[in-house]
């Protein structure tokens, strides 16, 4: 037995329960899809616009896709590969999953690293599995009654919604960008590569704004770019 | 009740049952964690990072939905939920299909064609995620030192990127937040016992309330 995760996020049992949500996910997407071709049938939709909808919106996510695997990496030195793999395939996104890992490891005292307690580990599954249950319980509750709560909440409020949105992402990030930035003494490193990664970025948007797959791309520039500079330099 | 119609009711009931069935499968592995190897970090550090994730995510569970129901509407919202990147994979790939097919945005048959953009975005995203997993995994086994000390930076930089990627949509709120951080930082480090939530709590809720007063620049710069 190991004295870190790694035993365990790559043990088959982690394969089995990581695969079932996946499976979920594929299935639902089937189930939906079919039940939808159904209906354009049944409503007699041109059968030819259809398909041309389906294969263009196929190929377009290919890039979108392939920027979600760019930050694949970051996850799998920290959570395994099947940890990673289901993370990435169901709810949430790359700023939520290292976002929610990271409370995970913290509140167990640790640090999100390559080489952490299997109880810290632990932890950092628990927190993202539980922080995603609002999205289920508020569709669960509310999908089918969309419209009554689109009226009821956002009456006058709905403009609101973009700086809620804005203010709580920055409010987050800003303690954990805070929290890498004060260690300057003890891992320089780390704090070089928060500051770069925000200078990437920066200009990553700036630039984004004439050439819109610099701004997509903006991420994984930043991230990959930030942490070579940052081991380089210090 | 037309054929549209019957088809969201239907959809709408399985897509309930999804949901059930989603939370299930979210807590396979930490349950295999914690009551099968046993490792149990105790309901108060799972309780504790459960809340700082709370804080920050607790708003987006309303807010989520409520923005994108016009745009995929209740059968697609079932899908980008249990699937995620609604944003940056589901909503564009909807819209995309909506286009293509040359029906109408909002119209019966464009919301049909949403569904299906976001079914087959949802096919890709799992394709190319389990290959790069299967990839990565060999691409690490033989990765050098120095390179596994920049893979653990990365995150860190990916934290100053999402950081001003948000930024450049208000840089007083921006700014507000890094001084509320730091604040409370430094507050905390003075209070007996692990508070790091409050940190979270006061510093999202606050910037939140910060944002508000700057939904011009932010609507402008969105």
């Amino acid at each position: 037995m190991e004295n870190n995760q790694w035993f365990f996020a790559n043990h088959p049992l982690m394969y089995i329960a990581c695969s079932v949500g996946i499976i979920l996910v594929l299935v639902q997407s089937t189930i939906i899809m079919r039940k939808t071709l159904k209906c354009t049938k049944d409503m007699g939709m041109n059968e030819e616009q259809v398909k041309r909808g389906i294969k263009t919106a196929t190929f377009s996510s290919i890039g979108p896709a392939i920027g979600v695997c760019g930050s694949i990496l970051a996850l799998i030195v920290t959570l395994g590969v099947p940890v990673t793999a289901l993370r990435m395939s169901v709810i949430g996104g790359t700023n939520y999953e290292t976002m929610a890992a990271n409370f995970g490891a913290k509140a167990a005292g640790g640090e999100l690293t390559t080489n952490m307690d299997p109880v810290v580990f632990a932890n950092a599954l628990w927190v993202p599995a539980l922080g995603v249950m609002g999205w289920l319980i508020f569709m669960f509750f509310f999908g089918h009654r969309m419209n009554a709560v689109n009226n009821l909440l956002t009456g006058g409020r709905k403009a609101l919604l973009p700086a809620v949105s804005v203010g709580a992402m920055l409010g987050a990030f800003a303690y954990f960008n805070v929290d890498n930035i004060i260690k300057i003494n003890t891992n320089p490193n780390i704090a070089l590569a928060t500051v770069l990664g925000f200078v990437v970025m920066f200009i990553c948007q700036m630039i984004g704004k004439k050439v819109a797959w610099v701004k997509q791309w903006g991420l994984t520039f930043a991230m990959f770019i930030g942490a070579i500079a940052a081991q380089i330099i210090v | 009740m037309s054929i549209y119609e019957k088809y969201v009711k239907n959809v709408e009931k399985f897509g309930r049952l999804t949901m059930l069935l989603g939370m299930v499968a979210m807590l396979l592995p930490p349950m295999l964690m914690t009551f099968y190897f046993g490792f149990n970090p105790g309901i108060v550090a799972i309780i504790t990072g459960t809340i700082s994730q709370i804080s920050v995510s607790g708003a987006f569970y309303f807010s989520e939905p409520i923005s994108y129901y016009p745009i995929i509407g209740s059968t697609g919202l079932y899908m980008s939920t249990l699937s995620g990147n609604s944003v940056n994979m589901k909503i564009p790939a909807a819209v995309t299909a909506v286009e293509a097919s040359g029906y109408k945005q909002g119209s019966d048959e464009g919301s049909l064609m949403g569904s299906l953009g976001i079914a087959v975005s949802t096919y890709v995203c799992i394709f190319f995620v389990v290959l790069t997993s299967i990839f990565a995994q060999i691409l690490i086994n033989y990765l050098p030192e120095s390179i596994n000390d920049v893979l653990g930076l990365i995150i860190p930089a990916l934290y100053g990127g999402i950081f001003a990627q948000f930024t450049v949509k208000s840089y007083k709120t921006g700014l507000f937040a890094l001084v509320v951080a730091f604040i409370m930082t430094k507050v905390v480090a003075l209070l007996p016992g692990n508070l790091t939530f409050l940190i979270t709590l006061v510093s999202v809720f606050s910037t939140i309330f910060f944002a508000r007063t700057q939904l011009d620049t932010i609507n402008k710069n969105s």
